[in-house]
């Protein structure tokens, strides 16, 4: 169940790339880790978050990804999730939560999507 | 008649008790007759309602114990989790896909063990509350 984070900082946005599984156990690690980078862009920032190899999130992470989005929503940031897994954008899917996200298959797609706003 | 086999742990309440859970409920489904997909969504869907058991039926209270019965027989697979809380009206959970539940950060545990298994029953009594799950072979 563990977690790996890597925050990286791009001409014009942040790219947090995660690796690992995110649950009740370590979602609030994410939570934590986006809020230092929010903190840090107190002006708004836009994000891309890469679920690079997270073959599992729970419902927990999903409740997680919504604060998520409310707090860069808060700092008129933009936000994009890059879902590699069929599995993970299938549980994105069922749940009607593509409808509020930006999500893209991969980093080149949500920087393109994050210059159309 | 149903054959089975059966089999059953107790967890304490927290939630670095859940990888004990999923090793249990793998060993288990590994020879059921169900594909990778079917094998993740059950796996899912008891995660889904230990957590629930942990966090709402026990409230991380780690002196109530959580049991997970697993039964298997020829047809179906059968889970059983079981908490010490009051339960609740399963047909007043909203549908997270509806408009004003849809930015919720809870409430999809439910809705995704209805999506994944065939069956989801609740059972309340003074003891406790029972969410059983089955899976049809």
């Amino acid at each position: 169940m563990d977690l790996m984070i890597d925050v990286k900082k791009e001409k014009g946005y942040t790219l947090i790339s995660v690796n690992g599984e995110i649950d009740l156990y370590n979602a609030k690690e994410l939570k934590d880790r986006v809020g230092y980078v929010c903190d840090d862009s107190p002006d708004g920032g836009d994000l891309i978050i890469d679920f690079k190899d997270v073959d599992y999130i729970d419902s927990t992470g999903l409740g997680i990804m919504i604060g998520i989005k409310r707090r860069i929503a808060e700092s008129n940031g933009g936000l994009v999730l890059v879902l590699h897994s069929d599995r993970i954008n299938k549980l994105f899917d069922i749940t009607g939560l593509k409808n509020i996200f930006t999500i893209t298959r991969s980093v080149d797609d949500a920087v393109a999507a994050l210059k159309k706003g | 008649m149903d054959v089975g086999v059966t089999d059953k742990i107790i967890i304490a309440s927290e939630i670095n008790e859940l990888p004990i859970i999923r090793e249990f409920i793998v060993s288990h489904i590994a020879d059921a007759k169900l594909n990778e997909k079917e094998r993740a969504n059950v796996e899912f869907s008891v995660i889904e309602a230990v957590m629930n058991a942990i966090v709402h039926g026990n409230e991380y209270d780690r002196g109530k114990k959580i049991e997970v019965t697993y039964s298997g027989y020829p047809d179906r697979i059968e889970i059983k989790v079981k908490d010490s809380g009051a339960g609740f009206d399963p047909s007043k959970l909203p549908d997270p896909r509806e408009p004003e539940s849809l930015k919720a950060p809870s409430g999809r545990g439910v809705f995704f063990m209805r999506q994944m298994m065939s069956k989801v029953e609740f059972e309340f009594s003074p003891e406790g509350a029972t969410v059983i799950l089955t899976k049809m072979l």
